[in-house]
């Protein structure tokens, strides 16, 4: 029984203190620099492929992390703000070194990747006067629309997977929920008003259908 | 230029939002109220975030650049390195949040409305930058071709720079 309740516990704690991988598999200060600073420079656009490289150096290459441990951090990670990928560098780093691995890592993933960033649109703006250069612009500004289309479409479809499970007036609610977020910045609402909105909104939607549905049958 | 506001409306952006193009909207919207940026400037931006190393989300910090200069790059690179830090929050009441039905709808919600507020933002950029039949079925060729998922992003930029520099001179 006592035992029991330290294995519970400990699972509980597993994300932050890594009980998970034995501890002559860790990580030290400077492979977890190393280690990022790989993944930094050989991944492009992010998304789905640098999670995968991630993976591949943490649990299949060097096998720091067990398959569970990843796939449970790159769950909390979608909690946090900003970019999920850096939230998943902040989280492994801590996880292997403390603050000091949050700084390596963070270095590593991201201090080659601002440099070449940085350098790219200084190059740029050295030829954005040019003719050719602007023409080139132009044509690459409604291709990002529609990358970005693309991509909102593939970004909606958790939600509205998730909403069609709670049941059709849950969509309905969350399409409005879209709609409302279109109207108001095509209005001109602060950007904040819109997110608010959105994020409060379906918050009580689930609440609510969670909460039929848990006095309907099983759901806890 | 006054660094405060500019670093504060990049952390905003960041911070309340999720993901790579969360703060576009914000940044978009804030920016060009101010004056601080024209609507190229995204597409710049947003360009060099694509084709750069590293999470696409760096196109904040070539934005930063586009406006502001070094200075404004280092400010936006400390304004999307903030946000995530709070993962080390998160991850201490993760379980409970978890166990919250609400906490799912608010992070479902805040993806419909980047999703709303940004395609709003889009339809700006792409009317500023002109519409006719090149440029639309610039739109359409780039929307399908990402759908379709199997063309490198740098390949599909690549041939819509081309395209530019061909029939939109």
């Amino acid at each position: 029984m006592v035992d029991e309740n330290r294995y519970n516990r400990r699972m509980a704690s597993a994300a932050s203190s890594s009980l998970d991988a034995p501890s002559d598999l860790r990580p030290s200060l400077f492979e977890l620099f190393t280690t990022w600073l790989h993944i930094g420079a050989t991944s492009f656009g992010g998304g789905s492929a640098t999670q995968l490289l991630i993976q591949q150096h943490f649990v299949v290459r060097r096998r720091w992390m067990t398959p569970e441990a990843f796939a449970q951090d790159w769950a909390i990670v979608q909690f946090a703000p900003g970019i999920n990928l850096v939230a998943m560098t902040v989280l492994i780093g801590h996880r292997f070194g403390g603050a000091p691995g949050v700084v390596v890592s963070l270095l590593g993933m991201l201090g080659p990747a601002i440099a070449i960033t940085v350098a790219m649109t200084a190059l740029y703006t050295q030829v954005r006067h040019l003719p050719q250069v602007q023409s080139a612009l132009r044509g690459v500004t409604p291709a990002l629309v529609g990358l970005s289309i693309a991509f909102m479409w593939r970004l909606l479809k958790g939600p509205l997977y998730g909403l069609r499970r709670l049941g059709n007036a849950a969509l309905v609610a969350g399409l409005a929920l879209l709609a409302t977020a279109t109207a108001l910045t095509a209005l001109g609402a602060p950007v904040l008003v819109a997110y608010l909105i959105g994020a409060a909104g379906l918050g009580a939607v689930y609440a609510l259908r969670f909460r039929s549905a848990a006095n309907h049958a099983h759901q806890g | 230029m006054d660094w405060l506001t500019f670093f504060l409306l990049f952390l905003k952006a960041s911070l309340l939002s999720t993901g790579g193009r969360g703060p576009f909207p914000y940044l978009y919207t804030d920016l060009i109220a101010r004056g601080w940026a024209v609507e190229s400037n995204f597409a710049e931006a947003l360009t060099v975030g694509e084709i750069s190393p590293g999470p696409s989300g760096l196109w904040v910090i070539s934005l930063g650049y586009l406006t502001a200069g070094l200075p404004g790059a280092l400010l936006a690179s400390l304004a999307i390195v903030i946000p995530p830090l709070l993962v080390l929050i998160v991850v201490r009441i993760h379980d409970r949040l978890k166990s919250f039905p609400a906490t799912a709808g608010v992070l479902d919600g805040l993806v419909l409305a980047i999703v709303g507020s940004g395609v709003v933002v889009l339809a700006s950029l792409f009317a500023s930058n002109g519409v006719n039949v090149v440029t639309l079925a610039i739109a359409v060729i780039a929307a399908v071709l990402a759908f379709d998922g199997r063309t490198p992003t740098w390949a599909l930029l690549a041939g819509a720079a081309i395209a530019g520099v061909l029939w939109l001179p």
